[in-house]
């Protein structure tokens, strides 16, 4: 992968954010007339369930940590939140803040909270047992954890590290340290669960440790990123990353006020970010790309006497040469580090000579590339050293072959990330940097596999830690939420092998939790109904012999779906289907061509929201085309219609990387040729609850894709989210 | 991973295309745009000198010229048809441009243009930009060369090989690489195995990547594996640089420019960048004929223009692209840049026959050659965003460990199965 490939695909989504908010419009009342099919046809076959829609995790399985502990033992049993007090035992602001997330997750998903208070002392027989939070630090606390067998030597009790216990008796988290404790509680939240006598958790008897020290986050800063790393950062927190490495080369800064880009971010929204990330128990590290990528240098077409390449159409990268160039760069370095109080700026460094000459004037060719790109760096190095602060770069410049003899003077110090996009066992830079005397944090991107190969062999060959990149949502941050979703839910991800490199989660469960956390919902279960398909379908889901599915044969087909199912009935993620048959639509390709371009499916019922199960036959060429549309058909004959874009809000069969959270992740499966498969559920909610559904027609858009629907789910009421409030976002 | 990181780019480029396409016809104030791929400012002047010709044949059209870098063309463009303001005319390679068409973004040329406006070029060069179910040209052939191998003689005298002998085969290159690495400590080459190569090296090796119904994928095969199993074993002995996925031909060129690479498997317009980086180690380089393998033919990736489906002045535009890809302006361009024009008769003039002393002239000479041999293999499949990403996926997962061979290939192979 190239990272400039990445950025540039960032700036374009960015780009094209307005058209896509027009086009993602939902959905609008027209009136209408009820098609003539909806009127005639006798309605589907409901079958009314009372968990429609569950976002509880099942009370009959194990619970599922994320990132998964070292050590971890899960008794049968749970202990009930009714009567349970909470004590927060250490006034150290992360344990303090580790307090107020668990009672915020308990009333988001209970709307209730424990009884607050000090433990007094020795809990008295008889005495309502109580969650205690702590650390090591307190005797007592240390003793409580020492004998249920937590042993103050053992792995558990290094820095962030902490033992966690729930049983009849009560529960505790004690953190080797404050952080710790945080990340205890993190857990404690995963092991909440609804069950027929009431909330409670779980019982568990965990001991658990960062492999890595550093486990490190990347995101952007912008004008418009608010509302995104307001609700992000926390997500990060509690999925135990210790550090954010922010983006920050269009802050405006007070020393260079000619190059302030309207879209970005304000000095005083870079110091409230990196205010967020302490808060939420994390160090922020401001990323200035400088040397290459540094457009933002010369915005507005500025400063261009210090461009590398004046004749160059594209101003990417500065002259080192130029003593202008210091005058410029070294003031924002200290405005960084004013803002953010880092232990480490990230100054860059990558890609330098991907895209205009460098050197480009006849005296950078008498001094050579190497001579100017370390005297570049230990200018920087110097400079950031003087205020007390560190070097972090790219590595890729400085460890190519032509340019590693180099970099051996550099000082040991500076801290190299080094990055590899793709999966892979070994990755021998890191060892080769190590040998070079400097300290090496991995640095991964969004795909499967790349995170959680790359943090093992990181492990083993003794890196510092690990770096989650993230190169979408600059000056147009939704597109983290709405076309590259996928870096959103690597995140997760990589926070699990981050944390524990030999026990990665698959990107399912990382997609639904991303999904999950992102439009948090009350654990209330809403009755509804289930439609069976059949009457309606024009396609099998099993292809057995060639004439089913897609045409192509088993191994090829939607067996695992079915499998998983039992007599037609599967829950997936929250919402309950009934999968028995496909309602394919038309499109110009294989099977499909003879299909119908419209079904209409007779309904007859009344709908809070309609939850659809649904792919399509065929990726269409590019996100955001046009796949068809749902048009719900009331009985007093107006109607609804939803629009469905490719990728947004719908994806084929095979597109199995979430890139869109207004699709939940309901179901990931392989075939019995090993194709990875899924199908995700569209919710549209009915603005019109009072009215009857007469029908809900399919259609195709016939030219790119076509839709097809696997299930449809009646909801009597609306999943009960709290999307109107800004602390609704929380793990 | 061009393709898949720039998917959110797309999103609302059809739509685009819809509201703003219209054809308007040119008026005192008509003013057309062409957009070129990474020629700046090397070659400015003949750009200028292009555009100022189309202007003279065309009174009362000005031409605005813009030229893109590579790593910036498919996010500029998207965001300009997006937009509704696409160039009139735009020069990109035949990957993204099949991918465009496939998204609807480019215009039916031969909606605008007869039969006989495209006679001119290489029937295999058209056939690039020519959908093959429906016939439709979406774009004409420019500049293209086949790779040579150029040599660092100073290096191969260092490894004990003879630089006055001709490598020949493919297993000849790959011995000498060996060879310098052992002898020498530094690299023997960079091959071209990122991205999607493999899927011209199969070629090459003459290797087939479907069936004969084009139903199925056919590049799991034994013989297919074996053959990226022999470029896996050199990388992961490090005969191979650690950064060749990563950067390919730029990496490549910047390691032959230092002086610290053996050969260098490139187009020979690359030689003109060794030049100017580095003209010690540009005098010490010969040039020769990229070896032929099996498959009797070379992967040389060609320049095209297309129009936008939306471009306002869609008939300007393709005058335009057709003008530039003539032969006289193809003659004098590949000239300048070392390439071949993709029209046939500006193929045979003497000038890409003529010896000279450098390695350039060394290249030129032996392209002249091997252009019989030259075909773009860029595949028309679809979805060929995600079939091409799927393999290049798969490919990575290999030579970094994450699989093996045989089941990256599978791997792939069952992606493209599901939508071929």
């Amino acid at each position: 992968m190239r990272r400039a490939a990445a950025r540039a695909a960032s700036r374009a989504a960015a780009a094209l954010g307005s058209l896509a908010t027009v086009a993602g419009c939902l959905l609008s009342a027209t009136a209408g007339v009820v098609p003539a099919v909806a009127a005639a046809a006798p309605p589907a076959r409901l079958l009314a369930v009372n968990r429609a829609f569950d976002p509880a995790p099942p009370a009959d399985q194990p619970p599922v940590v994320v990132p998964v502990p070292q050590r971890a033992d899960y008794p049968s049993g749970t202990l009930p939140l009714t009567g349970l007090a909470l004590h927060v035992e250490d006034d150290a602001p992360a344990v303090q803040q580790a307090g107020r997330w668990l009672q915020q997750a308990i009333e988001d998903r209970f709307h209730d909270r424990l009884d607050e208070g000090r433990q007094a002392g020795p809990r008295q027989p008889g005495a309502n047992p109580a969650v205690v939070i702590g650390t090591l630090a307190d005797g007592r606390l240390a003793s409580q954890a020492r004998s249920r067998g937590f042993l103050a030597t053992g792995p558990w009790a290094q820095p962030e590290g902490y033992a966690l216990h729930v049983g009849p008796d009560g529960a505790f988290v004690v953190g080797a340290d404050a952080r710790g404790a945080f990340y205890g509680v993190q857990t404690l939240i995963q092991l909440l669960v609804a069950t027929p006598r009431g909330p409670g958790l779980r019982y568990a008897d965990i001991a658990d440790w960062p492999a890595f020290p550093v486990r490190m986050a990347m995101i952007y800063l912008d004008a418009h990123s608010a509302g995104i790393n307001d609700r992000l950062v926390p997500i990060l927190a509690h999925y135990k990353f210790n550090q954010v490495l922010v983006m920050a080369d269009y802050v405006r800064w007070d020393s260079a006020p000619n190059i302030w880009n309207p879209a970005g971010a304000a000095k005083d929204e870079a110091r409230r970010v990196a205010g967020l990330i302490r808060a939420s128990g994390m160090e922020p590290v401001p990323l200035i790309e400088l040397l290459g990528h540094a457009q933002w240098l010369f915005y507005g077409d500025q400063n261009l006497d210090l461009l590398q390449d004046p004749e160059s159409p594209e101003p990417y990268a500065y002259d080192p040469l130029n003593p202008r160039t210091y005058d410029v760069v070294l003031p924002i370095l200290d405005e960084a580090i004013e803002v953010f109080r880092p232990r480490y700026v990230h100054i860059g460094h990558d890609e330098v000579r991907n895209v205009v000459r460098f050197p480009a004037s006849e005296a950078g060719k008498r001094i050579g590339f190497n001579r100017i790109f370390y005297d570049d760096v230990l200018r920087l190095y110097n400079h950031l050293k003087s205020r007390g602060v560190g070097t972090m770069m790219w590595q890729d410049v400085a460890f190519t072959e032509a340019t590693k003899e180099i970099v051996a003077d550099l000082p040991k110090d500076i801290l190299f990330t080094d990055w590899h996009y793709s999966p892979g066992a070994d990755f021998p830079s890191v060892r080769e940097i190590r040998a070079a005397g400097f300290d090496v944090i991995g640095a991964s991107w969004y795909r499967p596999g790349n995170a959680e190969e790359f943090a093992r062999s990181a492990l083993r060959d003794g890196a510092l830690g690990m770096l989650q990149t993230r190169w979408t949502g600059y000056f147009g941050n939704s597109t983290l939420a709405r076309g590259q979703a996928e870096q959103a839910v690597a995140y997760v991800r990589a926070a699990a092998s981050f944390w524990r490199p030999a026990a990665p989660i698959p990107d399912e469960r990382a997609a639904q939790r991303f999904a999950d956390a992102w439009r948090p919902a009350a654990w209330r279960a809403v009755p509804g109904h289930l439609v069976d398909l059949r009457p309606f379908a024009t396609r099998t889901l099993v292809d057995s012999d060639g004439s089913g599915w897609l045409g192509k044969g088993p191994g090829y087909d939607l067996a695992p779906l079915v499998e998983q199912s039992r007599e037609g009935i599967v829950k997936l993620g929250p919402y309950t289907f009934h999968v028995s048959a496909a309602v394919m639509t038309r499109m110009n390709r294989g099977v499909a061509r003879d299909l119908p371009d419209q079904v209409t499916i007779p309904l007859h019922a009344p709908a809070a929201a309609v939850a659809v199960l649904h792919t399509t036959g065929w990726p269409a060429p590019a996100v955001g085309q046009p796949a068809g549309s749902y048009t719900l058909t009331y009985e007093d004959g107006t109607t609804l219609e939803q629009p469905l874009e490719y990728g947004r809000n719908i994806a084929a069969w095979t597109d199995t990387l979430l890139t869109s959270l207004e699709r939940y992740p309901a179901w990931r499966g392989v075939t019995s040729e090993g194709l990875a498969v899924g199908a995700d559920v569209l919710e549209i909610s009915n603005p019109h609850p009072e009215k009857r559904i007469a029908s809900l027609t399919v259609t195709s858009d016939v030219r790119w894709t076509n839709p097809v629907v696997l299930g449809l789910t009646l909801l009597d009421a609306l999943p009960p989210r709290d999307s109107s409030s800004p602390e609704a976002i929380r793990p | 991973m061009l393709r898949q990181a720039l998917r959110g780019l797309k999103v609302a480029v059809l739509a685009a295309i819809t509201v703003f396409s219209t054809v308007l016809p040119a008026t005192a104030a008509t003013q057309i745009e062409f957009w070129t791929l990474s020629l700046s400012p090397t070659f400015d002047k003949q750009m200028k000198e292009l555009a100022a010709d189309f202007e003279a044949a065309h009174p009362g059209v000005k031409v605005k010229w813009t030229d893109v870098p590579g790593n910036a063309i498919q996010q500029k463009l998207l965001s300009a048809i997006a937009a509704g303001n696409p160039p009139d005319a735009v020069n990109v390679s035949s990957d993204m441009a099949l991918q465009l068409f496939q998204q609807g973004a480019l215009a039916e040329l031969n909606e605008f243009a007869g039969r006989e406006a495209f006679n001119a070029y290489f029937p295999r060069a058209l056939t690039t930009f020519t959908d093959r179910e429906s016939g439709v040209i979406f774009g004409v052939p420019w500049y293209w060369a086949p790779k040579v191998l150029a040599y660092n003689t100073e290096i191969f005298k260092q490894a004990g090989l003879d630089p006055n002998r001709r490598i020949s085969t493919v297993q000849e290159m790959i011995a000498a690489a060996r060879q310098i690495k052992d002898q020498t400590g530094m690299y023997g080459f960079m091959p071209n195995i990122n991205n999607i190569s493999f899927l011209f090296l199969f070629q090459e090796a003459g290797l087939p990547i479907l069936n004969a119904e084009r139903t199925r994928a056919a590049f799991n095969s034994p013989a297919h594996a074996a053959l990226v199993q022999t470029y896996v074993d050199l990388f992961k002995k490090n005969y191979i640089p650690e950064d060749t996925m990563r950067r390919g031909y730029l990496g490549a060129t910047e390691l032959f420019s230092a002086g610290k690479l053996g050969m260098l498997l490139t187009g020979p317009q690359f030689l003109i960048r060794v030049a100017n980086d580095n003209r010690a180690v540009y005098e010490i380089t010969r040039a020769t004929a990229y070896p032929l393998d099996a498959g009797r033919v070379i992967h040389t990736p060609l320049m095209g223009f297309m129009v936008p489906a939306n471009a306002r002045n869609k008939k300007l535009g393709v005058e335009f692209a057709l003008f530039a890809t003539n032969g006289a302006n193809q003659l004098t361009f590949a000239k300048s840049s070392n390439t071949f024009p993709s029209t046939v008769q500006a193929s045979q003039d003497p000038f890409f026959t003529t010896a000279g002393p450098t390695a350039a002239d060394q290249a030129r000479v032996a392209d002249a050659a091997q252009l019989q041999f030259a075909q773009d293999l860029t595949l028309q499949v679809p979805d060929s965003a995600k079939l091409f990403k799927a393999f290049k996926d798969n490919m990575e997962a290999a030579f970094f460990g994450s699989k093996p061979v045989q089941e990256a290939l599978n791997e792939a192979a069952r992606i493209w199965n599901a939508s071929l």
